[in-house]
């Protein structure tokens, strides 16, 4: 039956096949004229699909991309960051300033990201005559204000005041004595004030983190933010039998808000403090009894412990509203049982100065603070026991713990270079100087690879939306990086750090915006499961058509100059 | 008795006087309570109060340094410009009924509603922040409340605390609720950790996952409020208080008896008093044990209190646990004298029940039942939280009071908006005394765009509970605290001119008219199909044309045209 069908339709078609033939041998310029309408309706097939349909396809499902500065971006690499700064050398003897300037000058010719210019200033006697005190010498008019500068000034009979030679002041002055050479001076610069080694380093260890380390006070440092939480915890593992007396806010006030305003041109600060009961350390120190004769008794803990008592504490830490880095400070009060004790080094020797405090890089510190034996071992005082702890010196060790935590570094020392201690105040305008130049270099450094790192991200990963609000904050990062390098180099310092903080945050935003993932997990296999079965069957017969077409035309041509030639 | 009373109240004040000499930096006292009661149905209620109490201004920057109160709390409380917060997480419903009355009314499943200071900007976003960071505080998905679910309700919510001015703008309220949260350890354990005792020392070590979440009913909360400081009220004090409801059925409990004990509820005895705590009590409702079956409580309570509070008599066994001296473990029994009485059940004087009306897939209807069984009319205020989802109709809104219908004092009615807002309906009525009354609304099943449906479409779409506002004029059944107290305590011989109900209605489940989720895909293959196929012949009619090849054919046809004539022969052939 099946094969009686076939062969109807064989028949069928030959019959038209022969039908056919019959036409075309009578009407052969009929079938010219067909078969230019059939290549123009081929045409007009590849006209629509291609011309048209592949265009608006490529445009509809196309990701919004705003137009980027990839060549300023790309061009950052060899963006030439170099910190000019003026520096001023006062003497009496104006020779003695020419050769210094010289001096130095020679010195730090070679330094590769410094562009000192030093100036010889003309010192009168009479400037120094009411000079009685290191302190006189701070309130003389003759500091400089601008952020960045520095003042070395010659003080005959500095012996007078310090057996040093060379004294750093409060603001922006060195105070050195008549017989200070110039590469004394060159030092306490470099490895004190300028500390270019430093700087160098951190960029390095930010550009090539594989390569380079960071140093100590860079690994130590936050990272940088334009807002910092601050959170004192006053950890009490026995309240029913020991019980604080301590004005908490009251002591952050007194304490911590003078150097947080002083910092505060860096970025801002919200301090908070909790109080955690029933919070244990969760290891167990070693009680040590001193066979020195007094038979003192206490309880040790080993410095390589240290970091597991951090982690019981940290789910107590956390904040759910904000996002800004967070510093922790921890006061552990040992109960009276468990009194005093100690942090021990390896070597089974207290660390240096009786401290018990330690620091954590860039989290924060834990002092432990021991009630004072008064109280524990006095048995007529019933449980809870009431104890004040010593505001003064929790704080203190807290305050060392921020400057280091904030970036100002531990300096170096150097033999007959001292510096006036702080009193009033609990920072030196050069210590913030330098960490105003750390910081611009860490966010023109950081908004730098950013930019350059989403630029290589878009470039790789097509997916990526950049919206409007996120090109504009691309372009604005760009601008403020350029603009901060030029400012650096002219030696503006503070505005510098403001459009370096800018870059930084703005670079940072377009990084992080959510919008950027909104097409990122449009998973190909989909599309391509959608696009194959609608697009291959159609193209194939159009692109094939492609070839008669162009076989026609040239066939029109060919005919065309035959016809030419005849 | 009332001279016990005194004593008592005048030890706690002492108590106070001297925690306020110590304590001078930060004035904050916390307070721990465990109030148990057995209910005539056999079950047995426990409520768990801890309240902590901060004489603070309540400002932003008052939270940054916190002592007692939790910090991770105050932190979003301050940031978020809260006046008010009450969140509750509750899984199991609560049969008012039998019941009668908790102490805080909560939804099945997660409620939260919230006051914003006046000077708050952009409420609505303020309030998504807010829910968002209250999602990761307590682990609830408050991250998926919005706009588009919640309500501003002008009567049924008022501030609980104390208010600056006397006009209540109800604008700078929100209210939400989650009717298919599920509550479990998870969000324990985070509320735990809010207490300054953590779960280390005092009644909270009572609450252990595994015996709380094998009861009929249990529901957290967390009420924060500003309050008076003193009773010249000249200034202010923050009162947070965090509740554990439960409610055990001791037939599941399996002891084969109505006896129960703290160990056998808890799994565990009490070590001691919360030292923190300025008071650290257990109140066991004895009032039963006059009128229904007979217990006897071991150890003897030290103290008995009588409270007459809105002409209802009760009486309750005081044990103060920081005046106990416990070695070990301490434990109190309730041991019954027969195993298995129950007592006479006196429904309270108003409550409600809620069900699903309709056929099909295309009309629906909602019906709450308000029962009133006092012998005066009640005013209630009822509030409707719909989801925008379920297009109501507020002329199909009918109130039918023992066949007869009531017209509302009052009518509330904002129409929803697809996925901006809820549909919001709020009626103020007067039950008729002795009486039963029918809320009748009727609604449309539509269809949802097929992202909105949630990962289990079929399980259904909840609708949260109907609140029923109302101000008791007797006290019976009632357990409520008054506004002006804090404590279990305060709400002793608290007799008020009327007792504030909040009662919660069933949360209902509805089945939506549900995709085919396949069905996107599938038309995308079909349509790609039959374009692919119509195309290609299309093509080849419109620009190629058959014509015949003169040259000889092709030699597979010409096997196959040869094969198939033989064949037709061979068949003539045998025909």
């Amino acid at each position: 039956m099946l094969i009686q069908f076939l062969c109807f339709i064989l028949v069928d078609r030959g019959m038209i096949l022969k039908e056919e033939t019959s036409d075309g041998s009578t009407k052969g310029e009929d079938a010219e004229d067909n078969d230019a309408y059939r290549i123009f309706a081929a045409i007009a097939y590849a006209v629509v699909l291609i011309v048209i349909g592949l265009p608006l396809w490529w445009k509809t499902t196309d990701v919004y991309r705003v137009s980027l500065p990839y060549s300023r971006i790309a061009a950052l690499d060899s963006l030439d960051v170099t910190l000019g700064m003026n520096i001023s050398i006062s003497t009496i003897d104006p020779a003695r300033g020419g050769r210094l300037v010289a001096d130095l000058k020679d010195i730090f010719k070679t330094s590769k990201l410094f562009q000192l210019t030093f100036l010889a200033l003309p010192l009168e006697k009479k400037d120094l005559a009411s000079v009685h005190s290191p302190e006189d010498l701070e309130n003389a008019s003759l500091q400089p204000r601008k952020p960045g500068e520095l003042l070395l000034l010659e003080v005959p009979g500095l012996s007078r005041f310090t057996a040093n030679h060379v004294l750093a002041g409060l603001k922006r002055t060195v105070y050195f004595s008549s017989e200070t050479t110039a590469v004394k001076l060159s030092e306490v610069l470099e490895s004190w004030l300028l500390q270019e080694k430093s700087l160098r380093q951190t960029v390095a260890a930010m550009t090539a983190p594989t390569e380079t380390d960071q140093d100590r006070s860079g690994r130590r440092r936050m990272p940088t933010a334009a807002e910092y939480d601050i959170m004192i915890t006053v950890v009490n593992p026995e309240p029913e039998k020991l019980h604080l007396n301590w004005d908490l806010p009251q002591a952050v006030q007194d304490y911590l808000e003078p150097l947080l305003q002083e910092l505060s041109l860096l970025a801002a600060y919200a301090v908070k403090s909790q109080w955690l009961y029933f919070v244990t350390l969760n290891v167990q120190p070693k009680l040590v009894t001193e066979t020195s004769g007094s038979g003192y008794q206490h309880y040790a803990l080993a410095e390589d412990i240290l970091p597991q008592i951090i982690t019981p504490l940290e789910k107590k830490l956390a904040s759910h509203v904000s996002r800004n880095p967070c510093l922790n400070f921890i006061v552990y009060i040992p109960p009276c049982e468990a009194a005093p004790l100690h942090i021990y080094r390896r070597q089974g020797m207290r660390v240096k100065g009786g401290v018990d405090a330690f620091l954590s890089p860039r989290w924060g510190g834990i002092v432990i603070h021991n009630p004072s034996s008064l109280i524990c071992h006095n048995t007529s005082v019933p449980e809870p026991k009431e104890y004040s702890p010593d505001t003064a010196a929790i704080m203190g060790i807290f305050l060392a713990q921020l400057r280091l935590l904030m970036g100002i570094p531990e300096l170096k020392e150097i033999s007959r270079v001292g510096q006036l201690p702080l009193s009033t105040v609990s920072l030196r305008q050069w210590e913030f100087d330098a960490l105003l130049r750390v910081r611009t270099l860490e966010q023109l450094t950081s908004a730098k690879l950013t930019l350059q790192s989403l630029s290589q991200l878009l470039g790789e990963i097509s997916n990526i939306v950049i919206n409007d609000a996120v090109g504009s904050s691309i372009y604005r990062a760009v601008n403020c990086v350029e603009h901060a390098a030029d400012l650096l180099k002219t030696g503006q310092l503070d505005q510098a750090f403001n459009e370096s903080k800018e870059a930084f945050l703005s670079a940072e935003a377009a990084f992080t915006d959510p919008s950027l993932l909104a097409l990122l997990y449009f998973p190909d296999d989909q599309k391509y499961a959608v696009y194959i079965p609608l697009f291959l069957p159609v193209m194939i017969p159009v692109i094939l058509s492609l070839k008669s077409i162009h076989a026609w035309l040239f066939g029109r041509m060919n005919f065309k100059t035959k016809l030419k030639e005849d | 008795m009332m001279v016990v009373l005194h004593t008592i109240f005048s030890g706690l004040l002492c108590l106070q006087c001297i925690s306020s000499v110590i304590c001078t930096p930060q004035k904050d006292y916390f307070d721990e309570e465990l109030l148990l009661k057995p209910l005539p149905s056999g079950h047995v209620y426990a409520y768990f109060q801890f309240t902590t109490l901060w004489d603070v201004d309540f400002e932003a920057t008052s939270f940054q340094h916190c002592h007692l109160f939790p910090r991770a709390l105050g932190e979003i409380v301050g940031r978020y410009n809260v006046q008010e917060l009450h969140i509750s997480l509750t899984e199991g419903l609560w049969r008012h009924e039998t019941w009668g009355y908790p102490v805080h009314d909560a939804a099945p499943g997660a409620e939260l509603w919230a006051w914003f200071k006046e000077s708050t900007k952009n409420i609505d976003k303020t309030w998504k922040e807010l829910a968002g960071a209250l999602s990761g505080l307590l682990c609830v998905s408050f991250n998926f409340v919005d706009a588009s679910n919640s309500l501003n309700p002008e009567f049924t919510f008022r501030p609980a605390g104390i208010v600056s001015s006397g006009a209540v703008n109800s604008s700078y309220l929100r209210y939400s609720t989650l009717p298919r949260e599920i509550v479990c350890t998870e969000n324990l354990t985070p509320w735990k950790k809010l207490l300054p005792c953590d779960a280390k020392k005092g009644l909270s070590t009572l609450l252990n996952a595994g015996h709380i979440h094998n009861t009929n009913y249990h529901s957290l909360g967390l009420h924060l409020r500003p309050v008076c400081r003193d009773t010249t009220c000249s200034q202010m004090s923050v009162e947070l208080r965090q509740t554990v409801s439960l409610v055990y059925d001791m037939v599941i409990l399996g002891t084969g008896n109505q006896d129960w004990s703290i160990k056998k509820l808890f799994g565990i005895g009490l070590s001691g008093a919360c030292p923190l705590a300025t008071m650290s009590n257990i109140y066991i409702d004895i009032a039963l044990n006059e009128t229904g079956a007979h217990f006897q409580l071991t150890p003897t309570p030290p103290a008995v209190i009588t409270s007459t509070r809105g002409g209802h008599k009760s009486k309750f066994a005081v044990y103060d646990i920081k005046a106990l001296d416990i070695d070990g473990m301490f434990n109190i029994a309730a041991v019954y004298s027969s195993s298995r009485v129950y007592g006479v059940n006196i429904p309270p004087v108003l409550f409600a029940n809620r069900y699903i009306i309709g056929y099909g897939q295309e009309r629906g209807g909602i019906v709450t039942k308000l029962h009133n069984g006092h012998w005066q009319a009640l005013d209630v205020v009822y509030l409707e939280n719909i989801p925008w989802f379920i297009p109501l109709y507020l002329h199909t809104l009918k109130i039918v009071a023992n066949g007869k219908e009531i017209k509302p004092l009052l009518k509330r009615f904002i129409p929803g908006k697809a996925r901006a807002r809820p549909y919001y309906l709020e009626v103020a009525l007067r039950l008729p005394a002795r009486s039963i009354t029918e809320i009748s609304l009727e609604f449309d099943y539509v269809f949802l765009k097929w992202q909105e449906y949630p990962p289990d479409a079929n399980h259904g779409f909840y609708i949260g509970a109907a609140v029923i506002t109302s101000l008791l004029p007797v006290g019976r059944n009632y357990t409520g605290l008054p506004q002006d107290g804090s404590t279990i305590t305060s709400s002793f011989n608290a007799s008020r001119d009327g007792y504030l109900v909040q009662l919660r209605t069933e949360t209902l489940i509805i089945t939506m008219p549900t995709p085919d989720f396949s069905m996107p895909y599938n038309v995308i293959c079909l349509t790609c199909t039959v374009i692919a196929l119509a195309f290609g012949p299309l093509h080849n009619i419109t620009t190629k044309r058959l014509r015949l090849k003169n040259k000889e054919q092709n030699y597979v046809i010409r096997w196959f045209k040869s094969k198939l004539t033989r064949s037709s022969e061979m068949k003539e052939k045998q025909s």
